[in-house]
C-alpha cells in the first residue's frame, strides 16, 4: 500500500493525536468499568450517610493530597526538560559544539533545581521544609 | 542531511544578555547558599541582592554606553533587542528594585523575609522583567512575563496572611487568563504575518496594507486585554486593589511601579506602530480606556477608607494617565512616559514605604484595617517629621509644584497638547484636580484632626529601621529636589527614546 | 579685584549663616563680634575697591558669576558690577552696617534674640549688597526682595508685640504692592529690549519710543516709591520704627529706603530720556519733603520724628534725581546716611537710658548725664539742618542750587521752606531731650550714658557727619565718569552768596526759635488741654493728615467688606455650592460603581472577559465595516444618510 499522500506534513501527527485521544478515553473507561465490576460492594446506609450538623456538605468525591500535585509538578518539570533534550540528541551533529555547550548549561541549571528540590525535601512524602 | 551549523560568538553578542544573567546568577547563588547552610540572617540576602542589583545596574549603564555609541544592538539570534526603551526601562526596573530590597530590613519580623527563596524569587522576577523589555520577540516577552509573574504571585503569597493568599490566588488566576489572552493575540498575529517579532509583524502588515483588518483588530483586542491586565486598565483592573491590599505595603508600592513599566514598554513597542498606521479603532478604544481608567479609578479612590486601597486606586489612575502617552504616540509623549514613571517611582515607593514603616502586627480597636485613615488622624502632633514627609509624598502625587510628579504631569499634559489631544489634556488636568482631593484628605487627617485616644505616635515608626529610613529619605530627597534634575533627565530620556525610533 | 568683590559680597552672607547657626541658643557675645568682623571685612574690601577705582582710575569691575536662568530666549547671567555708583553705595552700606553691628552688640545686650538679630542683620547687608552690586534688573530685584524680607524680619523682631508684627506686615505688604509695579517695569524692560543687563538695556532704550520709555520709567518708579516710602506709600516707614533702633538706623535711614533713589540713579540713562517723568519725580520729591517735615513738627515720638525727617530727606534726593542732578542725589544719599544713622543711634542711646521711653516731652535736661550723646545728636542735627560746615550743608545746598539753576523755582521754594522746617523740628527734638527741666524725674527714671564702645563705634559717623562736605569735590570728579554730571553754578556770584547766606540765616533762625520755644523751663508734658493742641493744624499734622485713617476707613474696611461679601455670597453660595455639588456627584458615582470591586474572583474574571468580549465585538464590527465599507456606503446613501 502506498503512503497516504497529503499536502500537509503534519497530517501524520494529527492522526496520531486522534488515535492517542481515543486510546486514552478507551483506557480510562475500561479501567473504570473493570474496577466497578471487580470491587466488593458494601452499601450500608449508615456508612454512606453524611455526618454533619447543618447543611449538607458538598460532595467531594476525590480528595487528593496536595503531595500528588507537588509530585506531578516536579515530574512534569523534569519530564518536559527531557522532551526538550530529544531534538537536541537527534540533531546533535548538526548543532555541534554550540548546541553541546548550551545543553550542558541547561542540564547544569536543571541540576541546581533538582538538588534544591531534593534538599528541600520535595521528594519525600509529607516532609517539606 | 542538514549541514552542521556554525555559530560565531561575535554574532551572538552575548553582552546583550549580561544584564539579565546577573540577577539570575545572583538568585542561583542565594539558593545554593541556602542549601549549603540554612538559617542565615536576612541581612546577608538583602546585601547579596543589593550587590547583584548594583552589578545589574552597572551592566545596564554599560549597555546604555554601547547604545549611545552604536545605536540599537541585536543579540542572540536577533532575539534580544537593546534599544533606548529597553535601557530606560531596565534603569527604572533595577533602580526601583534597589530601593525596594532594603525595605526587607524591617524592625518587626515578617514571615516572607525569613525565606532566602524570597530574595531568589525576587531576582528571578527582575530577570523576567528585563527579558520582557529587552526584546521584540513575542515569545520571549511571554517567557519573561511568565517568569516574572509566577515569581511575583509567590512573593505576594509569602506575606503569609489570609488576605495575601487570597490576593495571590486571585492574581494568579486572572494572570493566567491574561497570559492566555496574550498568547492568543500572539497567535493571531503569527497567523496573519508568519512572524513573532514585532518589527517584522509591522513590516508585513504595512506591506499588505492591513488587508485583514478584522483579524488584526481581534489580535489587538486580545493584546489590549492582556496589557490591560498588567497595566490595570479598566475593566481589567479588578485585581489591583485586592492584590495591593493583600500584599505588604512595600510590595504593593513595588508592584505599582516595576511590572507596569515593563508592560508599558511592551505596549509601547506593540501599539506604537499600530497607532501610527492610522487605525481609528485603536485610537478610539485607547482614548476611551485611558479616560475611563483615569476618571473611574479616581472616583473609587475618593470613597476609600483605607489609605493603602486609596493609593492602589490612585496607582491605577496614574497608570491610565501614563497610558495616554501611548495613545498620543509622539516622541515627546513617550519621553514624558519615562520621565513620569521615574518621578512616580520615587514618590509612590516613598509613600508606600511610609505605610510600611507604620505597619503594625496587631490592630487596635479604632482601626478597621491596616492603614485606615483614622490611624493617621492628628499624626502631626505625635510624629511631626513622619507626617510632613507623608504630606510631601501626597502633595507630589497630587502634582503640586515644585514636587516631582508636577513635572511629570506637566510634560505629559503638554505633550498631549502638542500632539493635538487638547480635550484629553483637559481631562487629564481635571483628573489631577480630582485626585488632589483624596490626597489632601489624608493631609487633612494628619494635620487637622485630633489623634485617636491611645495613639501615642509610636505606630508611625513601629517598623522603622535605619535601612527603611534611608530609603524614605532618598525618596523624599528625590521628590523635593526633582526640579534640579528634570532637565538632564528629560534630555537623556528624549535622546534615548528618539534614537530608538519611537 | 574679583576676589575683593566676592569678599565684599559674601562676607555678610557668611556672617548671616554663621549667626543663624546659633539662633536657637542663648545669647553669645562672640556671635555679634564675629558678625561685626565679617561685615568689617566686607567694608575693607569695599574700601579697597573704591581705592582701586578712584586712585588707579581702573575700569569698572564686571564679573559674571554664573548663568542664572537660561530657558529658551531668556538668558540672565548672574553678574556683578562695581563702578563708581555701586562702589559708593557699597561704601555707605558696609560702613554703616559695620558701625550698626558693633553698636548692636551693646544695644541688644539684654535681648533674648541676640543671635537671631545678627543673623537677620547680616542677611540684610548681603541682600543690600546684591541689590547695589547686581549688573542687571533681575539681580537688583532679588536684592530688592531680600532687603524687603529682612526688613520684615527686623521690624517684627520683637514679634511678641502686636504692634511690631502689624508694622512688619504693613511694611511688607506695602512694599509688595510697589514691587508689583517694579516687576511690571522689569518685564517691560525685558519685553522691549530683550535683556535685563543695565548695559544692554540702556543701549536699547535709546532707540525706543518715548511712550514705552515713559511706562517703563513709571513702573520702575512705583517700585522705588514703595521702597523709599514716597507718598502715598509712605505710612509704613513711620510704623517701621517698631523695630529695634539699630535696625531703624541701618535699614530705615541709611540704606534700604535709599534703594529707590539708587534705582532712579542707576537708571539715569532711562530717566534722562523722559524728562517729564523726571519732573514728576522731582515734584513728588519736593512735596514729600514738605509733607513729611510738616508731620515731624508736632509728633511726640522721638523715632517717628526722625523717621519723618528721613522721609523728608528722601524727598530731597528724589527731587535732585528727578531734576537730573543724579550725582547730587547720590551725594546727599551718602551724607544723609552718615548723619541720619548717627541721629538714630543717638536716639537709641537715649531710649536705652530712658527705658524705651519715646516721648521727648518726658525727657529734658539729659545733657548732663549723656554728654557724648548730646554732642553727637546736636552735630547730627546741625548736619541735617544744613549748617556750614557740616555734611548736610554741602549736599542739601547743592540740591537747592540745582533746583534754582534749573529754574524750577517752585520746587526750590518748597525745598527751601522745608529746610527751615527741618531745622526747627530737629532742634525741637534736641531741645526737648537734652535741655530744659529734667522732666523724667517725675517718672522715676535714672538715665545713664551708653557703653563706651558704642560711643566709639558711633564716632566714625560723627566725624563723617562733620567733614563729609570736603568729599564733595573728589566725589564729583569720581562720579562724573559715569553719571552725566555737571556742577550747578549759579551764574551771578551775588545771587549765589545771597542764596547761601540767606539760607543759612533762615535755618539758623529756625534753630534759635526751636531752642527758645522748647529749651525753657516751662515745658510741660502735654496733656491735650493747651490751645495749640486743639488747633486744627496741630491735629491734622499729629494725625499724619489722617492718611492712615483714610487708608483704614476707605481702603481696608471696604476691602474687608467686599471680601466678606464675596465670601458669604459668591464663594459660599455659588462657588462652594457648585464645587460641593460636583464633588457630591463624583463621590456618589464612586460609591455606586464601587460594587464592581466585589472582591469575588469569579466576578473579577467575568469583568475581564466582558472587557475582552466588548473589545472583540467592537473589533468585529469595525472589521466588517471596513471590509464591506463599499456596500455600506451604498446602503447608507440609499437611506439618505450619507
Amino acid at each position: 500500500m502506498d503512503h497516504i499522500v497529503t499536502s500537509n506534513p503534519y497530517f501524520g501527527v494529527f492522526v496520531l493525536f486522534v488515535i492517542t485521544f481515543g486510546a486514552f478515553m478507551a483506557t480510562t473507561v475500561i479501567a473504570r468499568l473493570a474496577s466497578r465490576a471487580l470491587a466488593a460492594k458494601d452499601s450500608e446506609k449508615i456508612k454512606l450517610s453524611v455526618y454533619e450538623c447543618g447543611p449538607e456538605i458538598t460532595k467531594q468525591p476525590n480528595r487528593v493530597s496536595p503531595q500528588f500535585y507537588l509530585f506531578a509538578l516536579l515530574f512534569l518539570l523534569f519530564d518536559v526538560e527531557i522532551v526538550f533534550m530529544f531534538p537536541w540528541a537527534v540533531d546533535f551533529k548538526v548543532l555541534g559544539w554550540f548546541g553541546f555547550a548550551e545543553m550542558i548549561m541547561f542540564i547544569l541549571l536543571l541540576a541546581i533545581g533538582f538538588v534544591y528540590a531534593w534538599k528541600k525535601g520535595a521528594l519525600e512524602w509529607h516532609n517539606i521544609k | 542531511m542538514l549541514s552542521p551549523i556554525n555559530v560565531s560568538m561575535e554574532s551572538l553578542n552575548l553582552m546583550t544578555l549580561a544584564p539579565m544573567l546577573i540577577p539570575v546568577v545572583g538568585a542561583l547563588l542565594i539558593l545554593v547558599i541556602d542549601i549549603i547552610k540554612g538559617g542565615l540572617h536576612k541581612s546577608l540576602y538583602v546585601v547579596l541582592s543589593l550587590l547583584f542589583l548594583a552589578m545589574d545596574f552597572v551592566a545596564v549603564a554599560d549597555s546604555s554606553g554601547v547604545f549611545m555609541a552604536n545605536g540599537t544592538t541585536l543579540g542572540l539570534f536577533d532575539v534580544m533587542l537593546i534599544d533606548g526603551l529597553a535601557i530606560l526601562a531596565q534603569f527604572i526596573i533595577v533602580g526601583a528594585s534597589m530601593l525596594f530590597i532594603p525595605l526587607a530590613m524591617t524592625h518587626k519580623r515578617f514571615h516572607e523575609f525569613s525565606y532566602p527563596e524570597f530574595f531568589a524569587l525576587f531576582l528571578f522576577m527582575i530577570a523576567g522583567f528585563q527579558f520582557m523589555v529587552a526584546t521584540d520577540n513575542l515569545i520571549l516577552v511571554f517567557v519573561g512575563l511568565e517568569t516574572s509573574s509566577l515569581a511575583l504571585y509567590t512573593l505576594i503569597a509569602m506575606h503569609n496572611r489570609d488576605k495575601s493568599f487570597e490576593a495571590a490566588v486571585k492574581y494568579f488566576t486572572m494572570g493566567a487568563l491574561a497570559a492566555g489572552f496574550f498568547s492568543f493575540g500572539a497567535m493571531v498575529f503569527y497567523a496573519l504575518t508568519g512572524s513573532v517579532e514585532i518589527n517584522k509583524i509591522a513590516l508585513v502588515l504595512a506591506a499588505n496594507g492591513y488587508a485583514d483588518m478584522g483579524f488584526v483588530l481581534i489580535g489587538v483586542a486580545f493584546f489590549l486585554a492582556a496589557f490591560g491586565f498588567k497595566l490595570s486598565l479598566i475593566p481589567f483592573h479588578t485585581w489591583a486593589p485586592d492584590v495591593y491590599e493583600g500584599s505588604s505595603a512595600a510590595m504593593a508600592g513595588y508592584m505599582s511601579i516595576v511590572p507596569k513599566i515593563a508592560a508599558f514598554v511592551v505596549a509601547m513597542r506593540f501599539f506604537e506602530f499600530l497607532v501610527h498606521s492610522g487605525i481609528v479603532w485603536l485610537d478610539v478604544v485607547l482614548y476611551i480606556v485611558v479616560v475611563i481608567t483615569m476618571t473611574a479609578s479616581n472616583m473609587w479612590a475618593l470613597v476609600q477608607t483605607d489609605v493603602k486601597r486609596m493609593l492602589a486606586y490612585s496607582s491605577i489612575s496614574h497608570a491610565g494617565f501614563v497610558m495616554a502617552a501611548i495613545l498620543i504616540g509622539t516622541t515627546q509623549a513617550n519621553a514624558a512616559l519615562f520621565l513620569y514613571w521615574i518621578l512616580f517611582s520615587f514618590t509612590n515607593l516613598g509613600s508606600f514605604s511610609m505605610l510600611w514603616v507604620s505597619r503594625q502586627k496587631h490592630l487596635p480597636d479604632y482601626q478597621s484595617s491596616d492603614h485606615s485613615y483614622n490611624k493617621f488622624a492628628g499624626m502631626i502632633k505625635t510624629a511631626p517629621i513622619a507626617s510632613v514627609i507623608m504630606a510631601l509624598f501626597m502633595l507630589s502625587l497630587a502634582g503640586l509644584p515644585p514636587f516631582a510628579l508636577f513635572w511629570g504631569k506637566l510634560y505629559m499634559i503638554s505633550s498631549a497638547v502638542t500632539g493635538g489631544y487638547t480635550i484629553l489634556a483637559l481631562i487629564m488636568a481635571l483628573n489631577s484636580a480630582i485626585a488632589g482631593y483624596y490626597y489632601l484628605k489624608l493631609i487633612v487627617y494628619m494635620f487637622m484632626k485630633e489623634p485617636v485616644q491611645g495613639n501615642d505616635g509610636h505606630v508611625y515608626v513601629a517598623n522603622a529601621t535605619l535601612a527603611l529610613k534611608t530609603i524614605i529619605g532618598i525618596a523624599a530627597i528625590g521628590t523635593i529636589f526633582a526640579f534640579v534634575a528634570i532637565n538632564p533627565i528629560l534630555e537623556f530620556v528624549t535622546a534615548f527614546v528618539y534614537n530608538s525610533g519611537y | 579685584m574679583e576676589t575683593l568683590l566676592y569678599i565684599a559680597l559674601f562676607a555678610p552672607l557668611v556672617s548671616s549663616m554663621f549667626s543663624a547657626l546659633f539662633t536657637t541658643t542663648p545669647k553669645k557675645t562672640f556671635v555679634g563680634v564675629i558678625a561685626s568682623l565679617l561685615i568689617f571685612t566686607s567694608f575693607v574690601s569695599s574700601s579697597l575697591l573704591l581705592a582701586l577705582i578712584v586712585v588707579n582710575g581702573s575700569a569698572p569691575v564686571h564679573v559674571e558669576m554664573m548663568t542664572w536662568m537660561a530657558t529658551g530666549d531668556l538668558y540672565i547671567p548672574f553678574g556683578f558690577i562695581v563702578d563708581e555708583v555701586s562702589v559708593t553705595m557699597m561704601m555707605v552700606v558696609t560702613l554703616v552696617s559695620t558701625i550698626v553691628h558693633i553698636y548692636s552688640i551693646g544695644y541688644m545686650d539684654h535681648d533674648k534674640g541676640f543671635n537671631r538679630f545678627f543673623a537677620w542683620l547680616s542677611a540684610f547687608v548681603f541682600s543690600m549688597m546684591v541689590l547695589v552690586m547686581s549688573d542687571n534688573y533681575a539681580g537688583l530685584f532679588i536684592g530688592w526682595e531680600g532687603v524687603g524680607l529682612c526688613s520684615w524680619g527686623l521690624i517684627g523682631f520683637w514679634f511678641h508685640k502686636e504692634s511690631a508684627t502689624w508694622a512688619a506686615n504693613e511694611a511688607f505688604i506695602m512694599n509688595r504692592i510697589a514691587d508689583l509695579g517694579m516687576l511690571i517695569g522689569i518685564f517691560l524692560v525685558y519685553w522691549n529690549t530683550g535683556t535685563l543687563q543695565y548695559e544692554g538695556a540702556f543701549e536699547a532704550f535709546q532707540t525706543l519710543d518715548t511712550a514705552t520709555l515713559t511706562w517703563i520709567g513709571i513702573f520702575l518708579f512705583i517700585g522705588a516709591m514703595g521702597k523709599s516710602a514716597q507718598f502715598p506709600l509712605h505710612t509704613w516707614l513711620a510704623d517701621a520704627m517698631e523695630g529695634p533702633t539699630p535696625v531703624s538706623a541701618l535699614i530705615h535711614a541709611a540704606t534700604m529706603v535709599t534703594a529707590g533713589v539708587y534705582l532712579v540713579i542707576r537708571s539715569n540713562e532711562l530717566y534722562s530720556l523722559i524728562p517729564n517723568v523726571g519732573l514728576f519725580i522731582a515734584s513728588l520729591g519736593a512735596f514729600v519733603a514738605l509733607f513729611a517735615a510738616s508731620m515731624a513738627l508736632v509728633n511726640r515720638d522721638m523715632k517717628r520724628i526722625i523717621a519723618y525727617s528721613t522721609l523728608s530727606q528722601l524727598g530731597y534726593m528724589f527731587a535732585a534725581a528727578g531734576l537730573g542732578a543724579y550725582w547730587v542725589a547720590l551725594f546727599h544719599l551718602m551724607a544723609h546716611a552718615f548723619f541720619k544713622a548717627l541721629l538714630f543711634l543717638g536716639a537709641g542711646n537715649v531710649m536705652h537710658a530712658m527705658h524705651d521711653e519715646l516721648d521727648p516731652f518726658k525727657m529734658g535736661g539729659l545733657k548732663k548725664v549723656m554728654k557724648w550723646t548730646w554732642i553727637m545728636m546736636t552735630i547730627a542735627s546741625l548736619a541735617l539742618a544744613g549748617i556750614f560746615p557740616f555734611a548736610g550743608f554741602f549736599s542739601k545746598d547743592t540740591i537747592l542750587e540745582a533746583a534754582f539753576a534749573e529754574h524750577h523755582f517752585v520746587i526750590y521754594g518748597v525745598l527751601l521752606f522745608t529746610a527751615g522746617l527741618t531745622a526747627f523740628y530737629s532742634f525741637r527734638l534736641v531741645a526737648l531731650i537734652f535741655h530744659g527741666e529734667e522732666r523724667y524725674k517725675i517718672f522715676g527714671i535714672h538715665p545713664h550714658e551708653a557703653y563706651r564702645f558704642m560711643l566709639v563705634a558711633m564716632s566714625p559717623l560723627l566725624i563723617l557727619a562733620m567733614i563729609a562736605g570736603v568729599l564733595q569735590e573728589p566725589f564729583f570728579h569720581m562720579i562724573e565718569e559715569i553719571l552725566s554730571a555737571h556742577e550747578y553754578h549759579i551764574h551771578s556770584h551775588t545771587t549765589l552768596w545771597i542764596m547761601l547766606v540767606g539760607t543759612q540765616v533762615f535755618v539758623a533762625l529756625a534753630i534759635l526759635y526751636a531752642y527758645k520755644k522748647y529749651a525753657n523751663a516751662f515745658i510741660k508734658v502735654p496733656d491735650g488741654t493747651s490751645a495749640i493742641e486743639n488747633s486744627f493744624a496741630y491735629k491734622l499734622l499729629y494725625n499724619q493728615y489722617y492718611i492712615p485713617y483714610f487708608y483704614e476707613e476707605y481702603l481696608v474696611k471696604p476691602y474687608k467688606e467686599i471680601s466678606d461679601m464675596f465670601w458669604n455670597k459668591v464663594d459660599m453660595k455659588i462657588v462652594d455650592a457648585s464645587v460641593d455639588g460636583i464633588a457630591g456627584i463624583i463621590y456618589g458615582t464612586g460609591e455606586k460603581t464601587r460594587a464592581m470591586q466585589s472582591g469575588n474572583l469569579s466576578t473579577m474574571l467575568k469583568w475581564m472577559v466582558v472587557g475582552l468580549v466588548v473589545l472583540l465585538s467592537l473589533a468585529v464590527v469595525f472589521g466588517l465595516a471596513a471590509r464591506y465599507s463599499d456596500s455600506i456606503t451604498v446602503i447608507l446613501s440609499g437611506l439618505g444618510v450619507m
